[in-house]
């Protein structure tokens, strides 16, 4: 009865069944994107608050958004690699790392010139650049303590220990810092309360929300299948997959 | 106050690596509860480092010019402050045990830790210089300790038995 969700946990399985989902993901990213972007060149009118400084709303919010996604995946396989020794589960989460601290790196980076433009509050995230900065050291940190140990069982299971401690800290980490800008301004608060995002806008973020999701799982895809031909690289079924 | 915490930081962080380095495989060895060992270990630790800082810190706060009614915040403060920032030093030191390069790293593990008791507690230290109630920080502090007593110990434990094998 359980087979097909215990097939999941071997390499060649995942390995032919990442090669065909990724050609699916890829294109629905493709649509998703495709549609925001035209959706944005529809509605050329400039925020009459902002100007055009709310569009970078559209790459800030998806890669804030992924970056706490990404690490929620992370922390899940590593949790299935530690409880139920799975080896597959390792090698997702090691995949996820770089991708999340890419994503972190990103909304951190536009996070600084967003809190002088004042967009973060159009959809009452709050002033939090400084959490994507925190969520970048988390990942440098997993991706660091990973790369230090030598064996690679063992550096599995210490960063995948590591990712647990983290992901118990993250919504602890995540509130403070959002307590800590919006209490220091009061005007940021009342600021929060009033605009709410308007439709023609919402519709885009949306879009772009789900592109950016599909686009982690292609890359993921991709992560995955390299880890396990490395993992796996003295193996038989690679060699009969490879000839 | 929140540089003070820092500084405490990076002084954790040597210290605790250094002290692990040898007798750890005996305590695994020993049959006894790995748990409460690394307990009584950051325990240790904290009276040699955390303590004599929370000591001192009324001192250092008039020398700065805190008021006097603000000094039992800054105490309180520090003392749930070095006492968490401890235990999780505890979790980082038993992660990076076995590493060459284990000091920097484990700084760069722990600092996004430790933020949200920098935060809490110069917000509560802040609150208590402006004459206003401090209870919310405070009881935030309390309960990150509450939380990092109950559960670094244990992960510590099994970072260590990772460490070691």
């Amino acid at each position: 009865m359980w087979v097909w969700l215990h097939k999941f946990a071997s390499p060649p399985h995942c390995y032919r069944l990442a090669r065909t989902t990724r050609a699916v993901v890829r294109l629905e990213r493709i649509r998703a994107d495709r549609g925001c972007t035209l959706w944005r060149a529809g509605a050329r009118t400039p925020d009459y608050q902002q100007g055009d400084a709310f569009r970078i709303i559209y790459v800030h919010a998806p890669s804030a958004w992924m970056s706490l996604c990404v690490y929620v995946v992370m922390a899940l396989a590593s949790a299935i690699g530690l409880i139920w020794r799975i080896k597959l589960a390792h090698a997702v989460a090691a995949s996820c790392a770089p991708i999340g601290a890419s994503f972190a790196f990103c909304s951190a980076g536009h996070g600084c010139p967003v809190g002088s433009a004042d967009v973060g509050h159009l959809v009452g995230v709050g002033r939090t650049p400084d959490f994507g900065l925190i969520l970048l050291f988390l990942y440098l940190g997993y991706i660091a303590l990973r790369a230090s140990i030598d064996d690679l069982q063992r550096a599995d299971r210490a960063s995948a220990v590591l990712a647990l401690v983290g992901v118990v800290n993250v919504p602890i980490i995540h509130y403070s810092v959002v307590w800590w800008n919006t209490l220091h301004q009061p005007a940021t608060v009342t600021k929060m309360a009033a605009p709410s995002i308007s439709t023609s806008m919402l519709i885009p973020l949306l879009m772009m929300i789900v592109g950016f999701t599909l686009c982690f799982v292609a890359l993921l895809l991709v992560r995955v299948r390299g880890e396990v031909l490395r993992r796996e690289r003295s193996a038989g079924w690679i060699r009969e997959a490879m000839a | 106050m929140a540089a003070l915490l820092s500084s405490l930081l990076a002084a954790d962080s040597l210290l605790k690596s250094d002290a692990q380095d040898g007798s750890l495989e005996q305590y695994v060895l020993s049959g006894q509860p790995l748990t409460w060992l690394l307990l009584a270990k950051i325990a240790a630790h904290w009276v040699l480092s955390g303590l004599p800082l929370v000591l001192i810190s009324p001192l250092v706060a008039i020398a700065l010019g805190v008021p006097g009614h603000a000094l039992d915040v800054v105490v309180g403060s520090l003392l749930l402050g070095t006492l968490t920032l401890s235990l999780l030093g505890g979790i980082g030191a038993a992660l990076t045990v076995g590493l060459r390069r284990g000091s920097l790293l484990l700084s760069l593990l722990v600092l996004p830790l430790a933020m949200p008791l920098l935060i809490f507690g110069s917000r509560a230290i802040e609150l208590a210089i402006a004459a206003e109630p401090v209870a919310g920080p405070m009881y935030l502090l309390g309960a990150l300790f509450v939380l990092a007593f109950t559960l670094a110990p244990l992960t510590a434990a099994a970072a260590v038995r990772i460490s070691v094998d």
